[in-house]
């Protein structure tokens, strides 16, 4: 009787997993920018490109692997199957982890993960990193947890996967390793713990060390992936800690994910006062829910207090994981009657899923096409159907989320530069303007037709970078009146006959 | 203002509110500036410590934290919009009624009375959350019900009857009766949302006034608690009603607000304030389950409870904004206006309500009853035969009026033109624009026949 509830629990979980993964199918995954430059640069690898060499992204390499095999396996619909499966492994191990440790509801917690991973107020659709490594820094939970003869091969493994899928989210696992790696944490010698985590760490990096020697893409990739967050994308726009925490709470409330935060972080903060066998580990869970949201304090992005259409809210995506853990953390070793047992659980439970749960139906309620999207859905792109263009002939300029031009008609970027928000974030981005000397020279090589440019007036911070753009543009190309969008401007191929 | 220059409501102004709240303003600017204020806050206090109190004799581990989540709930600047409008006085009332429900004085059921018909005659619906209680009130007690029923009614009737005999012996009994009542039933209660609406609304309201935690506890708790064990659950059940009706304003429509933009209406939501103490209350003092009885079970809820409160506090503390910084304070009109210094009736605001705040800030009356003109925008079958509309320019004319305040573009907004019509066709016949130095629009009118 037990074991058919515990079965029931499981599919449940697991049928309520499949079914928020279906509000994101590909006809409603919304487009983003991010995503689009991934999947851009997976066909690169397609076509025998190599990412960072022969295309710019400031991403660690596995994203653009994962794109390469969807696109190998059919598109859009394999990196749905891709996404699920794993959202569904996240979750059955995390619930057979409930089980172990004799939780109440062992689904509760892994309902509330794929409720808040699936929060589409946050989530921007399907595809985005850090989607990817919270799934991976949950089942990294589940092996530190559990009893497997890999086991630190495996967290060695799984870190190792999540460093090269969005780097700043191995924060995270910092903790958890410290604390896997305390002496009395397991009779194995930490030696040999250490020995076999960084075993599994090289099992992911090793291979693409080789593989970007062997296509002498070394350079680019530690520049591009690394080199660059650190020297741009981390330094430059700085925000005070008030305006930081305001953005915080502000993210939380909107995103709805302010009743699980707090009622996580109060829980285990009053853990620490309760009686719990593992203090130290409720202590590890903290740390790590602080560092999950690590990004949003490390600068670089031009958001405000207000974030109101902003594009951001998926840096908070790994609180997914790093709240349950935490939530699991308390529930699992509380020796305390007021947190113990159905009652006290069911209701905290119903608690932090109350919101997400309303949240998740009134989006699956009022679903909006992807092909709605402005995106996909605007006066260019009907131009751009009308003439189709091939691999080279288009380039898109100032616009990140227009990159999905490039994806729809499965065509090549004639420049290694795809997106160019820098010109509009940092005032010494291209000083010399070689970036944009190579862009033109890419697209005076490809002769490439069609120039969609969305850099308005103000786009650059530097005005010569602007002026040295719009007069290559005056040169070699000419404007194509699109009545519907007064502001965007059509370049077309002067060479070219009407 | 009015009431102290010897004014009857609802006959020489209009207004569809209950009359409490034009008295305890007319008692506040009786004892000057900041006697309202004072006012509010010895009613915050009066109502603080009684609930303080309540808390104490019930053994609460915490008797601060209830009292302390109303404050910062009332006083949360994203739904209260300062101080002293009439759900604020409600949330005191009501809190007050409920201290009194619970107490032990021997004028109990008097004094329960007595706090309803306050509560009516400052706002009607608020009436509403009181009902629950009082049917257990009559359910449960130890006294008879005739003289349990008599009692409340006696209380009820030293508030109503000197309402009534004020009325009566100034001949505005008819117009109370049609503006404090029959209005609100035939045009404000009219609009109607879908229960979708009404929900996103709610939903969004919570979320954006950091009302969500405190609704939610209350509500996920008190619908526990009927579950486990609980020494009182029909009072249990009384006070969940009592929440959901303290919302009842949003269910009543007359709105147009849609539902991601409640503006001014977000304040509809103040009286959770009380209600959500209420339900609090009731699950932590008759909880016979350890896991809601006890310090250790109350702790995480302070925090939760209060922590997004308190911060919504501390930054609005840190970031407080001088009145005298509000645009319309600064308006290049009323520094011209008060150079005029026009007198009683001297002085009339059209359709922007903003705006009224002059006859204050000048401490003059409006020539006109309709002091304010939103339901020509809200209804369409509004002053159909412009007889309103014709009733203020005959008084305006009577008092010669000098000065008003209208912008013509707000009169788009009309829902019939031909009210709009009507009106800018007296407006172009009477009065003439000025051109007030600084202001950016043209929206100060002169009688035409002052001369320059």
């Amino acid at each position: 009787m037990n074991m058919n509830k515990q079965r029931y629990g499981l599919l449940f979980v697991l049928a309520a997993s499949v079914l928020l993964s279906l509000l994101y199918v590909p006809y409603y995954n919304i487009p983003n920018g991010d995503k689009e430059v991934y999947r851009c640069v997976g066909r690169v690898l397609l076509r025998g490109g190599v990412p960072y060499r022969d295309i710019f992204d400031h991403k660690p390499p596995l994203i653009f692997f994962l794109n390469y095999v969807a696109l190998l396996l059919g598109g859009d619909w394999a990196q749905w199957l891709i996404d699920t499966c794993l959202g569904l492994l996240a979750t059955g191990l995390f619930f057979q982890l409930g089980r172990k440790y004799r939780l109440p509801f062992p689904w509760l917690l892994p309902l509330l993960f794929n409720l808040m991973i699936r929060d589409f107020l946050m989530s921007l659709g399907m595809g985005m990193t850090r989607e990817y490594t919270t799934m991976l820094q949950l089942i990294f939970f589940c092996v530190l947890l559990g009893k497997h003869r890999y086991r630190y091969f495996l967290l060695g493994l799984l870190s190792g996967l999540i460093f090269f899928m969005q780097q700043d989210q191995v924060l995270a696992l910092v903790p958890f390793f410290v604390y896997a790696f305390l002496p009395d944490e397991d009779t194995i010698p930490v030696f040999t713990r250490i020995l076999g985590t960084a075993t599994g760490f090289l099992a992911i990096a090793a291979p693409l060390a080789l593989y970007f020697i062997v296509h002498g893409s070394m350079t680019y990739f530690w520049q591009d992936a690394f080199l660059f967050n650190m020297g741009w994308y981390t330094t430059t726009i700085k925000e005070s800690f008030g305006d930081h925490l305001r953005k915080l709470k502000t993210t939380l409330d909107k995103g709805n994910y302010e009743v699980p935060f707090m009622v996580a972080v109060i829980l285990g903060t009053c853990s620490l006062f309760f009686r719990n066998r593992k203090k130290g580990f409720i202590l590890v869970c903290l740390v790590a829910v602080i560092f999950s949201v690590i990004p949003e304090f490390l600068g670089g992005r031009d958001v405000r207090v207000n974030i109101e259409g902003m594009g951001f809210t998926h840096y908070f995506l790994p609180l997914s994981a790093t709240l349950c853990m935490l939530l699991f953390a308390v529930f699992a070793f509380t020796e305390e009657p007021v947190l113990q047992g159905r009652k006290a659980q069911a209701i905290y439970g119903i608690l932090v899923c109350a919101s997400l749960l309303y949240t998740a139906i009134q989006h699956g309620a009022h679903l909006i096409p992807a092909k709605d999207d402005d995106a996909i859905s605007n006066p260019e792109m009907d131009f751009l159907r009308q003439h189709p263009p091939a691999d080279y002939q288009l380039f898109i300029f100032g616009n990140t989320s227009a990159t999905y031009a490039y994806n729809e008609f499965n065509i090549l970027v004639p420049s290694k530069w795809i997106y160019h928000h820098f010109y509009a974030l940092y005032d010494n981005w291209d000083q010399d303007h070689s970036f944009l000397i190579s862009i033109e020279q890419d697209l005076l090589r490809h002769r490439t037709t069609y120039v969609l440019d969305y850099s308005v007036k103000h786009f650059f911070r530097d005005p010569s970078a602007g002026e040295l753009w719009h007069s290559f543009l005056e040169k070699y190309y000419q404007r194509v009146d699109l009545p519907e969008r007064p502001v965007l401007q059509i370049w077309k191929w002067k060479g070219v006959s009407e | 203002m009015a009431l102290l220059r010897g004014n009857v409501p609802y006959r020489d102004f209009f207004d569809h509110k209950p009359p409490m709240i034009y008295f305890i303003h007319c008692a506040g600017l009786y004892f000057g500036s900041w006697g309202l204020w004072t006012i509010n806050t010895l009613l915050a206090l009066f109502t603080t410590w009684l609930f303080f109190r309540l808390n104490k004799n019930y053994r609460l581990p915490y008797p601060w934290l209830l009292p302390l989540l109303f404050n910062l709930m009332i006083r949360n600047p994203l739904v209260n919009m300062g101080i002293n409008l009439t759900r604020e006085y409600t949330a005191f009332f009501t809190l007050l009624f409920f201290c009194v429900f619970l107490g032990r004085s021997r004028y109990r059921y008097f004094l329960l009375g007595f706090l309803s018909a306050l509560i009516f005659f400052t706002q009607q619906d608020q009436f509403l959350p009181l009902i629950p209680f009082l049917i257990y009130l009559f359910l449960n007690g130890k006294i008879p019900i005739a003289a349990r029923i008599i009692q409340v009614g006696g209380g009820m009737l030293t508030v109503i009857t000197p309402i009534l005999l004020y009325f009566a012996a100034n001949h505005s009994l008819g117009y109370f009766w049609e503006d404090a009542f029959q209005f609100n039933f035939s045009f404000y209660t009219t609009q109607k949302h879908s229960p979708d609406d009404h929900f996103r609304s709610i939903k969004y309201v919570l979320d954006a006034v950091n009302f969500e935690l405190p609704f939610m506890i209350a509500l996920i708790l008190g619908t526990a608690a009927l579950f486990m064990q609980n020494k009182k659950k029909g009072l249990l059940i009384a006070a969940l009603v009592a929440l959901i009706g303290t919302m009842s304003p949003e269910f009543m429509g007359g709105r147009v607000s849609k539902w991601n933009d409640p503006g001014y209406f977000i304040t509809y939501f103040l009286p959770l304030s009380a209600s959500v103490c209420m339900v609090l209350f009731i699950v932590f003092a008759f909880t016979e389950d350890r896991i809601l009885a006890g310090r250790k079970a109350h702790l995480p809820y302070i925090f939760l409870l209060c922590c997004s409160l308190g911060y919504t506090a501390l930054q609005h503390i840190t970031h407080l904004q001088r009145n005298t910084d509000d645009p319309i304070k600064k308006a290049p009109e009323l520094a011209w206006l008060r150079q005029q210094a026009p007198g009683d009736y001297q002085f009339y605001v059209f359709n922007n309500n903003q705006y009224i705040f002059f006859y204050n800030e000048l401490k003059i009356l409006a020539p006109s009853r309709w002091i304010y003109h939103h339901f020509w925008e809200n209804y369409e079958n509004w002053d159909p035969d412009h007889k309103i509309l014709q009733n203020i320019s005959e008084d305006l004319l009577r008092h010669r009026t000098s000065f008003v305040i209208m912008d013509p573009s707000t009169l788009s907004a009309f829902r019939n033109p031909a009210n709009r019509d009507w009106w800018l066709s007296f407006m172009n016949t009477w009065y003439e624009p000025v051109t007030v130095p600084g202001s950016t629009g043209q929206i100060l009118w002169r009688l035409k026949t002052i001369p320059q």
